[in-house]
């Protein structure tokens, strides 16, 4: 088997290629990406194995004895090896973006505040190899222990650092009179998602304060209704409300929320969904969180002022009623709270003023979520094309400490309604293609006893084409339809292809 | 042996290269004894015996120049500077030089070789290591076709092949032409002579067949094709091309083509690679092609799919088998059919114009990937002697192409048909494109 490895510019243009005997050793496949990492030896000039390093970050394609593209990526590392030493360039420790996420000093048996820094930037390190983000975490420091590491390690790591190391068993043996020679490692594209960390407000508005006061609600016309603004950072659609909830008495009627619009900086009477909860379900002794579910979920627009209206939907009663937790500490500061009196027919605010604890949380369907964090993540890729719905909602929030890699594999391996995988290739022109698992016994491919594989109309696959992502069955079983059924068939989740021995490991 | 001596072809003058037997030698140089050894593999460790007779100056003149060649070889061979050195080889008076490259090289005295050299004398053995085959110089490949027969100063291919005479993208060369034992490497010389356009990227490829087998179609009008509608078009191949338009947001069939089954029964498993040739480029940015083969309506291949690039004129498709699964070949095989589908994912209606549809062999393939295109009289040349592919223009070279799997070669006992599509610089594949082709070859055998 022969395969031709060919750069191109960080700008993705066609170029000279390194003046060096270049030949691909290994490469593999995976569901996660497609083309998932390449092994590559470079013999030649010293200065051109050297020059090596300027291709990080470069794209490049392999292609079989055919012409065809069969693995594409970027160049992650580059390590010469000459004499007992060897000389390693790498993406992996490069960051040209920098924060430190730290936890506050604090007494012993405390707990420090967690905070993190302002983002540094190294522009010019982003416009040769693109954003690398990193986030340092640090315990029990303060701000300025956390900017200076911040800015140092940036400094540091702005642009590949050479390492230097001496190859293990090389001393006493010498590998002077041996020429020079270079491996390089390259990465798939999918791997460029895992430069960018993914935070995301969707899906989760929260006052998680300790509960500090109670409310009544509907004890007299005076509380007839509580509410709590929000207002949203991004679009989303409310699915649940959680609020720490009791009922006192026997209260016959329902607990209700309402997402109602403002007007004038009160709830403005017009609601846009609800829910309700029967006193049944409701709790007479603590405060525990009771979740009201939408139905239909209420769609909020980033940047609008929405209210969660808590209400009973029968008549006050001294005897029968329910009490909310609030938060006297007022710690959230994302809303405002109020008490609608009905005797004076308006919204009034509370003495001493509170924030109600409360989840407001929204769903999406992960297949549209893994569509935003490919947005926000992608550098590098063409385009995403969704080929499956994942029909499985889920909360989108995301703190920012996971990168869009991460993210998007934990999507793809939670799979779809169907009770499969999602798979993901990038394409030759650079898509990422989101799709479902094929069903056992549709389309699978064959492998025979010495190892050789074939699609599923029994063709034998050309060189440095894999099973990949297919179910595959061994050649010499009896096939469905003929008494095998589908007990035979195993899904190949990865490849790695020996070039020298053509020699390929399923997974 | 009547000759031997080591040199690179490059600076080839006779008196560039250092003579160890035969021809004038340089003085303190006695002769030298060279049996060239079997070997299974691809490389071969030989010696060469050197006997100097002479001053010591003498001797020590010749081994400096001995050590100055080989320490260029070496160079060559690991870090690529300066060029290739060769040993070069006579067997006959009026017969070719042959020339096996010298990967490395050391000279290694015999024995007692200080006692002899105190006496004027010395043996020293230069070992080296070679591939394991020897290649001629340089002969004319006279190619043919519908433009000129037996051609040797240049043909003229067009970008297209239909029933117009001269409209040809292949040259043929006949066996009878090629003299060689093992697969001779070809130096091909392509110039364009297009005067509306530079051309940028080249793809060639080699049908190699014998008295068993036979040229099967390669070019599939569109308008030979079952689906859509002619257009005519002078800019088409064949003045048409088949016009399709769908509307669905499924994998639609929307046109195949017969492979007949004398054709098919030709191909003997063969790789092609498809490339289809639009009339006019498409404007869809999510619309993706695949191509299958059916016979008797059942499916025998199915190829990844392809995002249909809008940029480009022209579309490749991966490689395929004809047929997909090898037959015993012993009696024809069935017809088979080759069906273009199409997949949009947006609503509304598509019209895809396609021209024509080149199955490129891959007996050989290259794809030259420009870096710089050429222009009119320029030109690139493909040497797989010395497996290199450089650009000329004005008469002075450079580095225009990356080669995708560079190097052609021919099969002994092999008739050959060579393709050749171009596109310009507009990622375009005018069918009026010409370019003019020389081919020339080096014989080439294991055994001397």
């Amino acid at each position: 088997m022969t395969f031709r490895a060919v750069f191109q510019t960080r700008a993705d243009e066609r170029m000279l290629q390194p003046a060096l005997n270049i030949s691909v050793d290994e490469m593999s496949w995976s569901i996660f990406g497609g083309a998932e990492a390449a092994h590559l030896s470079a013999e030649g000039h010293l200065s051109a194995l050297f020059d090596l390093a300027n291709y990080l970050r470069c794209p490049l394609t392999i292609y079989n004895s055919q012409g065809m593209p069969v693995w594409w990526g970027f160049l992650n590392q580059a390590t010469v090896e000459i004499g007992d030493f060897k000389l390693i360039f790498s993406l992996d420790s490069m960051t040209n973006k920098v924060a430190v996420r730290y936890s506050y000093l604090a007494p012993v048996d405390h707990k420090g505040e967690v905070c993190t820094t302002a983002w540094a930037e190294d522009a010019a390190s982003q416009a040769l190899y693109g954003t690398k983000e990193t986030i340092l975490r640090r315990a029990l420091i303060d701000q300025g222990f956390a900017e200076q590491l911040r800015d140092l390690t940036l400094e540091e790591r702005a642009l590949p650092q050479a390492e230097l190391q001496r190859i293990a068993g090389g001393q006493g043996h010498n590998r002077g009179s041996k020429p020079a020679c270079a491996s390089l490692s390259c990465l798939g594209w999918m791997h460029s998602l895992d430069w960018i960390y993914y935070a995301t407000s969707a899906g989760l508005i929260a006052n998680y304060a300790a509960q500090n006061g109670t409310q009544y609600l509907g004890n007299t016309y005076s509380d007839l209704w509580l509410a709590e603004s929000i207002t949203p950072a991004v679009d989303f659609a409310i699915k649940y409300v959680d609020v720490r909830l009791r009922k006192v008495g026997s209260p016959t009627d329902d607990a209700r929320v309402h997402i109602q619009t403002d007007s004038g900086g009160n709830p403005s009477g017009t609601y846009l969904g609800y829910a309700l909860v029967s006193p049944a379900n409701i709790s007479s002794s603590s405060y525990p969180w009771l979740r009201f579910t939408f139905s239909t979920p209420v769609s909020v627009s980033a940047g609008t002022k929405y209210w969660v209206v808590l209400q009973r939907a029968g008549a006050p009663s001294t005897l029968n009623y329910y009490m909310a937790g609030v938060d006297e500490a007022l710690s959230f500061a994302g809303g405002e709270f109020k008490i609608y009196n009905h005797v004076v027919t308006a919204w009034i605010s509370r003495a001493p003023d509170c924030d109600l604890i409360l989840r407001v949380i929204g769903m999406k369907e992960t297949s549209s979520q893994m569509e935003d964090i490919f947005t926000a993540g992608n550098q590098f890729l063409s385009g995403i094309q969704m080929q499956a719905a994942s029909g499985v909602d889920t909360t989108p929030y995301q703190q920012g400490v996971v990168s869009c890699y991460d993210e998007l594999l934990r999507y793809l391996r939670l799979g779809t309604s169907n009770k499969r995988l999602l798979l993901a290739f990038v394409t030759p022109d650079r898509k990422l293609v989101i799709t479902e698992q094929a069903e056992k016994g549709s389309e699978d491919y064959f492998i025979d006893a010495a190892g050789k594989c074939y699609d599923q109309y029994h063709n034998p696959l050309m060189p440095g084409i894999t099973p990949v992502g297919r179910w595959l069955r061994m050649k010499e079983m009896p096939q469905p339809g003929l008494g095998g059924r589908s007990q035979a068939a195993a899904f190949v989740e990865s490849a790695v292809l020996d070039v020298e021995s053509g020699r390929m490991e399923l997974k | 042996m009547i000759s031997i001596a080591i040199g690179d072809v490059k600076h080839n003058p006779d008196y560039a290269w250092l003579q160890l037997q035969g021809g004038t030698l340089l003085p303190g140089l006695l002769g030298a004894s060279y049996e060239p050894q079997a070997s299974t593999g691809d490389l071969v460790e030989e010696r060469i015996e050197l006997v100097f007779k002479g001053t010591p100056a003498q001797i020590a003149s010749v081994l400096m120049r001995l050590e100055d060649q080989l320490a260029r070889a070496k160079r060559y061979t690991e870090e690529q500077v300066g060029c290739a050195h060769y040993l070069r080889l006579k067997f006959e008076d009026g017969g070719y030089y042959y020339y096996a490259r010298i990967l490395n090289a050391r000279l290694e005295p015999k024995g007692l070789s200080l006692a002899y050299y105190a006496g004027g004398s010395l043996g020293v053995d230069l070992i080296f290591t070679r591939p394991n085959y020897f290649d001629s110089e340089e002969i004319a490949v006279p190619i043919d076709n519908s433009s000129g027969s037996d051609v040797t100063s240049g043909l003229t291919l067009y970008n297209h092949d239909d029933g117009t005479s001269g409209h040809d993208n292949y040259f043929f060369i006949d066996d009878a032409d090629i003299v060689t034992e093992l697969p001779a490497p070809l130096r091909l010389e392509l110039t364009n002579n297009y005067a509306s356009g530079a051309l940028k990227d080249i793809m060639i490829g080699s049908y190699q067949y014998n008295a068993f087998s036979g040229l099967p179609a390669l070019v599939y009008e569109g308008e030979s094709g079952t689906g859509g509608t002619d257009q005519a078009d002078a800019n088409s191949s064949n003045a048409y091309f088949r016009r399709l338009t769908w509307n669905t947001v499924v994998w639609e069939d929307l046109l195949y083509w017969s492979l007949t089954s004398a054709n098919i029964t030709k191909f003997q498993g063969r790789s092609v690679m498809p490339l289809m040739r639009l009339a006019n480029a498409h404007s869809y940015a999510d619309l993706q092609l695949k191509l299958k083969i059916l016979a008797g309506g059942i499916t025998l291949y199915e190829g990844a799919s392809i995002s249909a690039d809008s940029s480009l004129g022209y579309l490749v498709f991966p490689a395929l088998r004809l047929p997909p699964a090898p037959l015993s070949g012993a009696i024809s095989a069935q017809a088979h059919a080759l069906y273009l589908y199409g997949l949009k994912t947006t609503a509304g209606s598509y019209t895809l114009d396609i021209d024509h549809m080149l199955l490129l062999p891959l007996d050989s393939f290259s794809h030259y990937q420009a870096l710089i295109n050429l222009a009119q009289n320029d030109r690139l040349i493909d040497d797989a002697f010395d497996g290199l592919v450089n650009g000329v223009g004005s008469g002075l070279e450079i580095s225009t192409h990356i080669p995708l799997k560079q190097g052609h070669f021919i099969r002994p006992g092999h008739d050959a048909y060579f393709y050749v599509f171009q596109s310009d610089g507009s990622d375009d594949a005018p069918i009026e494109r010409t370019i003019s082709v020389k081919v020339l070859y080096r014989q080439r055998k294991r055994i001397v």
